[in-house]
């Protein structure tokens, strides 16, 4: 694994700055294709972001933080 | 920006088995050897047969040694150095006479997968097998007591180009690249630009300046930088001397050439058969002749360039042999066999001669027609295939095509071009690069003026360039052909894979697994394409149904102190008193980042202070967290299991906290500051995943709360012990009598001149009182504590004693008594849950669980009988089947016993209960006891 995060505060980092959260709905269907997914930004700016995640190719085709809301 | 090559040094000198040699600046160890008239290299893996140099291209596992004590050392590759120590592998006792060779003619008893056929039964004999096959086959030695002499660092690379191989088609795709304006990085595996112009062709020199030249200083060059894998999101792993390289390249363009591989006849692995490409960089690269009297050996008409240059190298060529019946235009001064392949190569330690014979016209040799040529060198010079590993690797997938392997798709952000794409043409491989480097920095937004004229050229020159269809040329094997090598790296032979093949294991993967072929060093760099012809062949597929066998990183060799470079930085954390344990002789320990005093050289004594007079411990490392705002109370009651909201001002209370799932997660005190403002404290280990988890639910409810971590910023300590109060009194700006400060209270005072924040907590058992100040303060804070201490009998204390002061006390440590499959009500927590709560994480999850009996429960227990103690871990078992763990357990000092905590049966779980712990095989009796084990009415934290 080893894919960018463009975070919304601090721009485009290496994934393993940031924590995984899970998916942004508990109990979501799990299916191949983009994921809802929460992840933080320990390494960063601290915060909480919504990235939508291809989970086939770990191509993050969006992001935006926790507090504007799922995309 | 081109880095100064190293400047030409003059001759070295190093060991090799009992004598010195010399070798030339720049030259490889292997080179001088090979000057030196050393011509076997190594012995083989399985049957111990004399190998010698082959590709000069750290591809093959030929010239493997032992350097300065590291294993595994591609000699003809590695810069010989003043004062080097190597000795060859996997040999008794010399290179020159190996006693092991008489594997070589055993191989009747050890076809393939003999290890799975003969080894299995019985299998108590297994291991002493497994000490004779380790010792028989096998590379380097590691030498586990030497000190790691990597000095390792990683270094993080990001460009808009990555180029990895500066030949022809990587200085063209670099050049154009840059051209345009976009940021280019080109690795080169060897110490200086070109590629094979530097060794092949006779204009070499003059055409790598001028293409240098071009790139100018708008190409950051790094050479001697081996890319050795290329990973999800374009990030190139790459080694440069003991540096470790993470390159993130928007785009990446492999240019990594082609090979050649060898033919497959019997004895193709005396030493003295090389690769042509291999003959050439010895001589070009290396300044050394590889022999005297050459046969050359090809497929097609690419071979025959090799035989003038060897004559230009002053070696006799005897003939050139080609499968194929492609004949040159110019009359040549050798003899020209075309539509001939070699049989059979002729020597024991060193070539000294082929067999050859003409194919008929079903492609198979005319056996009656059988003509022997002498020599002492076999160029093999067939057809060259892409190393295309990193291509592969990145998702790129080839196909054979008109005699060619080729890529077939298109991967985004990944472009190959020159030999790695199957292009074999010199000019070719120059416009292919242009090309590629245009449409990387074209999809990168730089403006490309140029684009269409390299497409142009490019395709015409495509539209012009075709290859003939490939011959396969290794006719059929006679039966005593035995000897016909495909992996060199694992002995595997033809004859293994037609018996593995007949074994069933027709599929290429399968077949790999089985056979063992291209599991070696090499990883089918030299064998993966011709064990793909041989299982096609044998099973009557076509080379694209067939297929290859999965490419993983890494492409090349890297040892493994080069991957830990990662690993050298971590970051240590310190309390503000550190430097005060240090002092007194702290014994460390490692919590997470964390170095916290153990002890200070006497648990017992430091566990008899506390229970007896008053002792002292730094809890600084403690997460430390403050909420302000409206909602903060809302916050805390929909997170931790129990309720803050009621929280009197002034009053401190336990909590803990579930994930969603409702298994436990954290656990600390509470305080309530003021009216919106509370004071939480974390474990050490969760401090950080705490804040996070407020954080957050805070963001996701929108609560109308701020959330301040404190860890660092504040230190703690934990002032513990019957005479607490005592020593308290006398420096606190603070009435701490039982009355005026009761049990799970906080007040705010001045301690010793410091404002301190101070808690009445139990977690030792006794009265005791967790104050914490700023950590710049803390140092002062400690040695007043202690010297007011003195006259009480204090003594500084340690985690060890601690956790057997809290483990008398029956008190749980989350993460280390509890595991992901613990909830708070197995855990003897149960009455922390407030189900009234119409909301908190865990809720739904136990409100599920509290309908069924639980299979096992937490529980305090002692041994039965006063001696062993079972290490934490230890299962508990029931019948003989493990029915749960031991998660604590310590001598207790105040108890004279074993005290501990651990999972047993429910049924198991009353006082009295007797249950048994496996340990080192024997099972243990241990008695439940009622929790918890030391002042179960709590009068004396109360006190």
């Amino acid at each position: 694994m080893s894919f960018l995060i463009p975070c919304p505060t601090c721009g485009p980092r290496e994934v393993f700055e940031f924590r995984h959260g899970g998916e942004l709905h508990h109990g979501a269907a799990n299916l191949p294709g983009p994921q809802r997914e929460r992840w933080y930004h320990r390494l960063g700016c601290r915060r909480w972001l919504i990235a939508v995640r291809d989970v086939r190719t770990n191509t993050v085709l969006e992001t935006r933080r926790l507090e504007e809301g799922a995309p | 920006m081109t880095e100064p090559a190293a400047p030409a040094a003059s001759t070295v000198t190093f060991r090799f088995e009992d004598r010195t040699v010399t070798a030339a600046p720049g030259q490889s160890i292997a080179a001088a050897l090979y000057a030196d008239g050393v011509r076997i290299f190594s012995r083989s893996f399985k049957y111990h047969r004399p190998r010698g140099l082959l590709c000069v291209a750290g591809e093959c596992p030929n010239c493997l040694m032992q350097v300065d004590g590291r294993p595994n050392v591609r000699t003809c590759v590695e810069p010989a150095r003043e004062g080097q120590v190597v000795q060859p592998q996997n040999v008794w006792p010399s290179l020159s006479f190996d006693v092991l060779r008489v594997f070589d003619y055993l191989d009747r008893f050890l076809p393939v997968g003999f290890y799975y056929k003969r080894f299995h039964k019985p299998r108590w004999l297994w291991p002493l097998f497994e000490h004779v096959v380790r010792h028989i086959a096998g590379l380097g030695v590691i030498d586990v007591n030497a000190t790691p002499a990597l000095d390792v660092e990683v270094e993080h690379l990001h460009t808009d180009v990555c180029v990895i191989g500066g030949g022809p088609a990587g200085l063209a795709a670099a050049d154009s690249a840059a051209q345009a304006g976009a940021g280019v990085l080109l690795l080169e595996r060897l110490p200086q630009l070109g590629g094979h112009l530097l060794y092949r062709g006779s204009s070499g020199p003059e055409e790598t300046d001028a293409l240098r030249g071009r790139l100018g200083t708008r190409v950051r060059v790094l050479l001697e930088t081996t890319a050795f894998g290329l990973y999800e999101g374009n990030l190139v792993g790459a080694f440069r001397h003991d540096r470790l390289l993470k390159i993130r390249a928007r785009q990446v363009i492999v240019c990594t050439g082609a090979r050649q591989r060898p033919f497959v006849f019997h004895k193709n692995d005396l030493p003295g058969i090389l690769l042509g490409d291999g003959a050439l960089r010895l001589a070009h690269l290396h300044g050394v002749s590889p022999g005297r009297r050459a046969v050359v050996v090809a497929d097609d008409s690419s071979g025959h360039h090799l035989p003038r240059e060897l004559a230009r190298l002053g070696i006799e060529v005897s003939a050139v042999v080609d499968a194929s019946a492609y004949t040159p235009i110019e009359p040549t001064p050798w003899a020209l066999l075309t539509g001939h392949v070699v049989v059979e190569a002729v020597g024991g330690r060193q070539v000294k001669g082929v067999r050859v014979a003409p194919l008929d016209t079903n492609g198979d040799i005319r056996t009656g027609e059988v003509q022997y040529i002498p020599c002492d060198l076999v160029c093999m010079a067939p057809r060259r295939v892409p190393a295309n590993e990193l291509l592969l690797q990145g998702g790129m997938r080839f196909h054979i095509q008109g005699g060619q392997w080729l890529p077939q798709n298109d991967v985004p952000g990944l472009a190959a071009a020159g030999g790695a794409a199957g292009v074999l043409d010199r000019s070719g491989q120059s416009l292919q690069g242009l090309l590629r480097g245009g449409e990387a920095a074209a999809a990168l937004g730089y403006p490309v003026p140029e684009l269409a004229m390299y497409r142009h050229d490019w395709e015409a020159w495509a539209a012009r360039e075709t290859l003939a269809a490939r011959i396969i040329a290794f006719p059929q094997r006679d039966r005593n052909d035995r000897k016909r090598f495909i992996c060199l790296c694992e002995d595997v032979t033809e004859k293994d894979l037609e018996q593995a093949v007949a074994e069933g294991f027709d599929n290429v993967e399968t077949l790999k697994r089985y056979s063992t072929v291209g599991m070696g060093p090499c990883q089918g760099k030299v064998c993966g394409l011709t064990a793909t012809e041989v299982c096609a062949r044998l099973t009557g597929r076509d080379l694209n149904a067939t297929g290859t066998t999965t490419s993983r990183p890494p492409a090349v060799p890297v040892e493994l102190g080069i991957l830990a470079a990662d690993r050298r930085h971590q970051p240590v954390r310190r309390t503000p008193l550190h430097h005060w344990h240090e002092a007194a002789a702290a014994v460390w320990l490692d919590a997470g980042l964390w170095k916290r005093p153990e002890s200070y050289g006497d648990v017992a004594a430091e566990v008899g202070a506390v229970r007896t007079a008053v002792g002292l411990i730094d809890v600084s490392t403690l997460g430390k967290i403050e909420l302000i705002g409206p909602d903060a109370e809302e916050l805390l009651d929909r997170v931790y299991l129990n309720r803050w909201s009621d929280l009197k001002l002034g009053r401190v209370r336990y909590g803990a906290m579930c994930t969603e799932e409702g298994i436990l997660f954290d656990d600390g005190v509470g305080a309530r500051l003021g009216p919106e403002h509370f004071y939480l404290t974390a474990t050490t280990g969760n401090a950080e995943a705490v804040f996070q988890w407020l954080e957050l639910w805070r963001v996701t409810w929108g609560l109308d709360v701020q959330i301040y971590h404190r860890t660092s910023a504040l230190a703690a300590v934990n002032l513990a012990g019957p005479r607490a109060r005592d020593v308290l009194a006398g420096l606190a700006a603070l009435d701490v009598s039982a009355a005026a400060f009761p049990y799970m209270t906080v007040r705010a005072a001045e301690v010793a001149g410091v404002a301190c924040r101070l808690l009445r907590l139990g977690f030792v058992g006794e009265l005791s009182y967790e104050i914490h100040c700023p950590a710049a303060q803390a140092w002062h804070l400690w040695e007043a504590l202690c010297n007011a201490g003195k006259p009480w009998g204090l003594r500084p204390f340690g985690v060890e004693a601690q956790r057997i002061l809290r483990l008398e006390k029956g008190h749980v440590i989350i993460g280390q008594d509890t595991d992901a499959l613990s909830t708070p009500l197995d855990a003897g927590l149960g009455g922390l849950v407030r189900f009234d709560k119409p909301l908190f994480h865990g809720r739904e999850p136990l409100l599920r669980l509290r309908a069924f009996q639980s299979r096992t429960r937490l529980v305090g227990f002692t041994m039965a009988d006063g001696g062993r103690l079972p290490a934490e871990g230890c299962q508990v078992v029931e019948d003989g089947a493990p029915a749960g763990r031991v998660t604590s357990i310590r001598h207790s000092p105040t108890f004279a016993r074993a005290l501990g905590l651990a999972w047993v049966p429910a049924e198991r779980s009353q006082p009295g209960s007797r249950f048994f712990v496996r340990h080192g095989g024997v099972d243990l009796e241990a008695v439940v006891m009622e929790l918890p084990f030391y002042d179960p009415e709590g009068r004396r934290l109360r006190s």
